[in-house]
């Protein structure tokens, strides 16, 4: 042991133990077992199950989170004032919620005729299978079957 | 040392992945808006509980019908054994980092009343010969980068050169930059 690597502060001599260690101490091992997921050579730790699941696990990220979105969009904050009575500009810039509408204050009584609903694409209907795609993908890729939705 | 860098170069970049992949496997430090997948703690429990129920293991037979029970004694002792060298706990550990990390690192440290004393080491703190591949014996050389407080290093342990010890600096950042790995997804304090 070093600290630093630089002052040795203990070494131990690994003894032989078996005849063929004692006629030659280089056949002597090291106490240390390695044990790999999958060693492939030149590289230190071989292959590993997060090398295996990590692409598929960002990508679902990535789609449920565009989900989220895309429903949270639809359901709080698909419409816009057409008015130009609105009293206070900055309440335009408020970001809607998941758990409220955004609010904005108006010069009027009658708020029906102001608003306008933005024309938007409804979005990819295909994405459950696509996830589905990356869950088989990270099944294959690991060979275990029941990974959890 | 020259075989220290080496080492150091060799598996630096891997290990700098592999730290980035511990915010992969459940990371707490969660955001209101935002929901994120747990596929790999998902395959890592189920990969960990597979292996674990079809873990290989050795029963003695007797050959004659009268070694029955000297083969029924040493199959105990084996379990005894198992049990005494804190295996079970050891194994779930080396098996987690073996998952995540590609590898599992048991050493033997020693002897403690007359049982042999094993270690799980973290892969992340390795140190290997880069020509060394699959069994240590293939290794000419390998460190392990530990942090240990100066009083837990004692004379009577075997250890020298103490008293010089705290005046060598800052030592390695691999285990300080581990820690940081580990916590910073836990949501904890290193």
């Amino acid at each position: 042991m070093t600290v630093c690597n630089q002052i040795i502060i203990r070494f131990e001599a690994i003894k032989a133990i078996t005849q063929i260690e004692k006629d030659d101490p280089t056949e002597i091992d090291f106490p240390v077992i390695l044990r790999y997921f999958s060693p492939i050579p030149n590289d230190p730790f071989g292959i590993s199950l997060a090398d295996l699941v990590e692409d598929e696990q960002m990508a679902m990220t990535i789609l449920k989170n565009l989900k989220l979105i895309q429903e949270k969009d639809l359901s709080l904050g698909d419409t816009v004032l057409v008015s130009n009575q609105v009293k206070n500009r900055t309440d335009l810039l408020k970001a809607p919620s998941l758990t409220r509408r955004r609010f904005i204050s108006v010069d009027s009584e009658n708020v029906q005729n102001m608003t306008a609903t933005i024309p938007k694409s409804q979005g990819s209907s295909d994405w459950y299978n696509f996830e589905q795609k990356l869950r088989s993908d990270t099944q294959l890729a690991t060979g275990i079957s029941n990974v959890q939705a | 040392m020259k075989e220290l860098q080496d080492s150091y170069n060799y598996t630096e970049l891997k290990r700098q992945k592999k730290r980035d992949q511990l915010k992969l496997y459940v990371n707490q430090d969660k955001e209101p808006e935002r929901i994120s997948d747990n596929s790999l703690y998902s395959s890592m429990q189920s990969w960990m509980a597979a292996t674990t129920s079809d873990q290989k293991s050795v029963a003695w037979l007797g050959r004659d019908w009268m070694d029955e029970n000297i083969a029924e004694n040493l199959n105990h002792l084996s379990k005894f054994d198992w049990d005494e060298m804190d295996m079970p706990e050891h194994e779930i550990k080396r098996r987690w980092n073996e998952g995540m990390f590609g590898l599992s690192i048991l050493q033997k440290k020693g002897w403690k009343h007359n049982r042999p004393v094993w270690e799980v080491r973290d892969p992340l703190a390795w140190l290997p010969d880069k020509k060394g591949w699959l069994r240590s014996r293939n290794f000419s050389y390998m460190y392990f980068d530990i942090d240990a407080p100066v009083h837990s290093l004692k004379e009577e342990d075997g250890y020298f050169n103490l008293d010089i010890v705290e005046e060598a600096g800052a030592g390695s950042t691999i285990t300080l930059q581990n820690d940081i790995a580990q916590c910073v997804p836990r949501n904890i304090q290193t």
